[in-house]
Order: structure tokens, then C-alpha cells, then sequence
């Protein structure tokens, strides 16, 4: 085994540095160190390894101890790795991958993939092993069934080997434990959904009582108590607002909202924002137009998500824009792409807010604080979403002052072409 | 026929177990509405009023402690006077299918929450005007 087993664990450990360098998220500080420390020993052991062995004999003793502390290296290192052939034969693996497979060292080289995970786990990871034996480098994540019945998240990487001359030699795998971390992540995200109820269910009832107070259920209201009562509510609207947008967002990246596609017309799904946004326009003093006639532009999207972007374009717009300023919003073809945009003739975006726009709770530091100030979660939302459609979403000055914010969506397959 | 024109909805059999949220939309349906309102801390409660209530309709939250509105609602069905009475249910869940389900257990219609305090008695009686006679 010697030859292309240290081959591969120079390649290994290699690996292992490239992939901490690019910081590879998954890897704890402790694996990371020892990684480093593995990869940097081997190379050093590998070379010296090399040099001896013009001067066989001796060199043979040498090379042999070489590979036992290549072993205790490898072994050393917590991640899981595993070199494995064209055949899928296991050729090379550490320590911890075979005590997280929970199978015997001795049952593991040697056995192919499938043998080693089974039938069921194996039809799920053969594309990723097809294409890293195309060439391809692989990373992706997924639950492995281990031999104890547990279930465990590992995130892995395949990383293609191939000869000098070109020839695929097989691959190495280096798999991360990130059950813990998977846990803690759906523990936050409970977590900030039991809070958001929690926090919603009141708000509810505030803003449902000062509604009431507002729209005159109970009589008339003294002016002074009337502009109160405004403030009340209007941030009340905003609280709600703020805690329906933090559900939203954990939804979206928990991959919890269903995207349903199908073919759609953006000049449609403009009008019916723009009637959902009208409410807040009069509210603001601020008047919402259509700019040119739109055209017909046929997506393939989610509707709901599509307008879900779109009102909070024109929310921002309407909260940023002067009283008595006008919004105006777009739809046109782009190069294979449907462009809806939003224009407004407020402030504008100052240069150090743009690489942050779409970022949570971005602030503008150029704009006094205040409910104006504050782009809060929309942004990060509908940045979210659009790539969720496959689209992408942007800024840009306005000529003549003010922002411009766009999305584009893949144009829809020519007549014939697309499905209803 | 447009039942709505011979019958007029006057009395509502009202569900909600949070508190705050229950007055509110009290205060909505008698208030701003003018309906004659019952109103029930819990599913409990409202099968013991259920025979005397008399409600033309039943406004009935969704996720409660205890009973729950679906399985309140077909207790309700299983009492003489509230049978065929509509139900209207009310709840914070969105989801297409969540609501698909509740028109599914016999809810001539859902209401998501929040409500509009203002505009709820209108939707109910939009509503109203739907349901046959």
C-alpha cells in the first residue's frame, strides 16, 4: 500500500490545509490546529521520506516507520478522511472515520462505498461520488445513518486526485461532523419563533385596540389624545411589521417557504403591489405610478413571493420618499431577463451603505435616526427571496436623485416551450 | 336566492382563549358591527353555551390550550342547536394548506389573524351573504 497510500496522505493532509486556508466552516478550532499541524508534519515527513529512498535497505526500515507515523498522524487528526479509488474502494481512512462509521479499521479497507454505507445511503451520495470521479471537487451535506441507528449531519467534501499525466486516481473524502452545530441552529430557530408568537400575540391586541381608537369605534378622540394614539398604533404596525419580517427571515433560511413555480406576468403582478402599497402611499402623502406602459413580461416564478419583493421595494421607497413625491415602478426585458424597478426621490443610498444594503438591520450612518433610517429586515428579505427565484436584485442612483432598486427574474421559455 | 336578503346575521357565538385579543374583538363585533355577541374563553366554555346561545354563526379561534377549535367544532356538531350553524375559524397560521385543511373540517370560511378590528364585521357579513340558506 505504501506508495500511493502516502501519496494520498500527503494529498490528505494537503487537502486538509486548503481546506482550512479557505476557511472551511464547519471545522473547530481544536480540528483545525490539528490539521495544520498534521499537514505541515506530513509534508516535512513525506519529502525526508523521498530523499531516503535512493538508499534502499536501510531506507526500507526508514520508509516503514515513515508510514507508522504517517498512521498516528492521520489518526491524530479529528476529522473524518478517506481516500477511495475509481472502484470506490476504501483505500486509505483515519481513525475517526472509522469510529464515526462505527465499523472495524480492519472491515474498512479494502470494501467499497456502497458496502460500508449501505444501499440506502449510498443511492443518496453516488452522484456526488460520479462527479468527483469526473473530476469535479464536491462539497454538500447531508444525514448519515451510522451503524449504531443514529443519524448524523456531516458536511463533506470530495476532493478529485489525479496522476501528473491526467489519469483519475481516485478521490479523497473529508467528512465534518456538524450534528451539534445542525442542533444549535434548529434550537436558535425555535427559539426566535417561539419568542416572535410570543411577542406577536400582544402586539396583536395592542394594535387591534388603537386601531379601533383610531378609526373612531368609540367616538371622537381630542386632537392632542388623537395624535397619540397615532404614534401608539403607527408603531405598533411597526413592531408587527418587525416581528413578522424576523419569522419570515428564519423561514426563508431555515429552507421552511415553499417556492411554487409557474409562468407568470410581471406587468400583472406590478398593478396588484402597487394597489397593496396604496395605503401607506396615502398615508405618506406619496403617489404611486406605473413609468411607460408595460409590455408583457412571462417568468417562471412564485407570484406570491414575486409581490412579496416587490411591496417591500415600494414599502422603502414610500417610507423614504417626501411628502407629495412620487414612486414610480417599472417592468422591462433585459437580455433574457424581466426587470421590475422601483424609483423614488428620496435621500438616496450613500456610498458606504450600498455594499450592506442587503444585508439585516442595515443602517444607513449618512441618515439621522429614526424610522426613515432604518431599512430593517425588507432588504435582507427580499435579497433572500430573489435568489431563491433564481434572480438577482440590485441598486443604483437615480438620475436626477433618489434610489432605483431592481429585481430581474429569468425571462419565461419562449410559447411551446414553457408549461402552464 | 340570495339568503342574505331574507336572513340577517345578528348573533355571533365568539372563541378566543387570549384575553386581550378576545376584548378587542368584542369591542369590534358589538361596536363597530352592532351584533349581539357571546363570548367564550375556551372550547369548553363555548359547548356549555352552545344550546342557549342561539348564534346565527360561530367565530372560532384555531390553536387554543386545551381543546382545540377543530376539535370544538365537532363537538359543536354533535350538539342539536349548533349542527348545521357556520363556523368561521380564525387563525395565525398562513399556509395555503393549513387553511385547505381547516375548510376541509366544515369551516364555511378562515380568517387569518391579526384581524382588522374595523373591517371585521364586514368580512363576516360577506361571508354571511355566501352561506345557504
Amino acid at each position: 500500500m505504501s506508495a500511493l497510500t502516502e501519496e494520498a496522505a500527503n494529498d490528505a493532509a494537503s487537502l486538509a490545509v486548503t481546506r482550512a486556508h479557505a476557511g472551511f466552516v464547519f471545522l473547530e478550532r481544536g480540528m483545525l490546529v490539528g490539521i495544520l499541524l498534521a499537514g505541515v508534519l506530513l509534508g516535512w515527513s513525506m519529502r525526508a521520506g523521498f530523499r531516503q529512498e535512493a538508499a534502499r535497505g536501510a531506507a526500507e526500515v526508514a520508509l516503514q516507520a515513515r508510514s507508522r507515523e504517517l498512521r498516528l498522524l492521520i489518526d491524530a487528526v479529528p476529522a473524518k478522511i478517506a481516500y477511495v479509488d475509481p472502484a470506490e474502494r476504501v483505500l486509505l481512512h483515519n481513525r475517526a472515520y472509522a469510529e464515526w462509521l462505527g465499523i472495524p479499521s480492519a472491515r474498512i479497507e479494502g470494501r467499497t462505498v456502497r458496502e460500508l454505507v449501505g444501499e440506502a445511503d449510498y443511492a443518496e451520495i453516488a452522484p456526488y461520488i460520479r462527479r468527483v470521479l469526473a473530476g469535479e471537487t464536491v462539497g454538500y451535506e447531508r444525514q448519515q445513518h451510522l451503524e449504531n441507528g443514529a443519524l448524523s449531519d456531516v458536511a463533506v467534501a470530495y476532493v478529485p486526485h489525479r496522476s501528473p499525466a491526467g489519469q483519475m486516481l481516485g478521490y479523497y473524502a473529508l467528512v465534518t461532523d456538524i450534528t451539534e452545530l445542525k442542533n444549535l441552529s434548529r434550537m436558535k430557530s425555535e427559539f426566535v419563533s417561539m419568542v416572535s408568537h410570543e411577542v406577536r400575540t400582544p402586539a396583536t391586541a395592542i394594535r387591534g385596540a388603537l386601531g379601533m381608537l383610531v378609526g373612531g369605534a368609540v367616538g371622537t378622540l381630542p386632537p392632542e389624545a388623537g395624535r397619540l394614539v397615532g404614534v401608539a398604533h403607527a408603531s405598533c404596525e411597526r413592531l408587527v411589521r418587525l416581528v413578522d419580517d424576523i419569522v419570515d427571515i428564519e423561514k426563508i433560511e431555515a429552507g421552511e417557504i415553499a417556492i411554487a413555480l409557474h409562468d407568470e406576468d410581471l406587468a400583472r403582478l406590478v398593478p396588484l403591489a402597487l394597489v397593496a402599497a396604496g395605503p401607506l402611499a396615502a398615508q405618506r402623502g406619496v403617489r404611486l405610478q406605473t413609468r411607460g406602459d408595460a409590455p408583457p413580461a412571462r417568468v417562471r416564478t412564485d407570484s406570491d413571493r414575486a409581490i412579496q419583493v416587490l411591496n417591500n421595494l415600494l414599502t422603502n421607497a414610500i417610507q423614504f420618499s417626501p411628502a407629495g413625491a412620487i414612486v414610480q415602478a417599472a417592468v422591462e426585458a433585459r437580455d433574457g431577463w424581466m426587470r421590475v424597478s422601483v424609483r423614488d426621490h428620496g435621500p438616496g443610498v450613500s456610498d458606504d451603505m450600498r455594499p450592506r444594503l442587503f444585508e439585516k438591520f442595515s443602517q444607513d450612518p449618512a441618515v439621522a435616526r429614526g424610522s426613515t433610517g432604518r431599512f430593517g429586515l425588507g432588504l435582507a428579505i427580499s435579497k433572500l427571496l430573489v435568489d431563491r427565484l433564481g434572480g438577482r436584485i440590485g441598486y443604483e442612483p437615480a438620475a436626477g436623485g433618489g434610489a432605483l432598486f431592481w429585481f430581474e427574474l429569468p425571462a419565461a421559455p419562449a410559447d411551446g416551450a414553457s408549461s402552464g | 336566492m340570495d339568503p342574505a336578503a331574507t336572513r340577517e346575521l345578528r348573533r355571533i357565538l365568539y372563541v378566543e382563549d387570549d384575553a386581550p385579543i378576545r376584548t378587542v374583538g368584542l369591542v369590534a363585533l358589538r361596536t363597530v358591527g352592532r351584533f349581539e355577541v357571546v363570548a367564550c374563553a375556551s372550547g369548553a366554555e363555548a359547548l356549555a353555551q352552545a344550546p342557549t346561545a342561539g348564534a346565527d354563526l360561530i367565530l372560532l379561534d384555531v390553536m387554543m390550550p386545551g381543546m382545540d377549535g377543530p376539535e370544538t367544532l365537532a363537538r359543536l356538531r354533535k350538539i342539536p342547536e349548533t349542527a348545521t350553524t357556520p363556523v368561521v375559524f380564525l387563525t395565525a397560521l398562513v399556509q395555503p394548506q393549513v387553511i385547505a385543511g381547516l375548510r376541509a373540517l366544515g369551516a364555511v370560511d378562515v380568517l387569518t389573524k391579526p384581524f382588522e378590528p374595523m373591517s371585521l364585521p364586514d368580512k363576516l357579513r360577506r361571508i354571511w351573504a355566501q352561506v345557504p340558506g
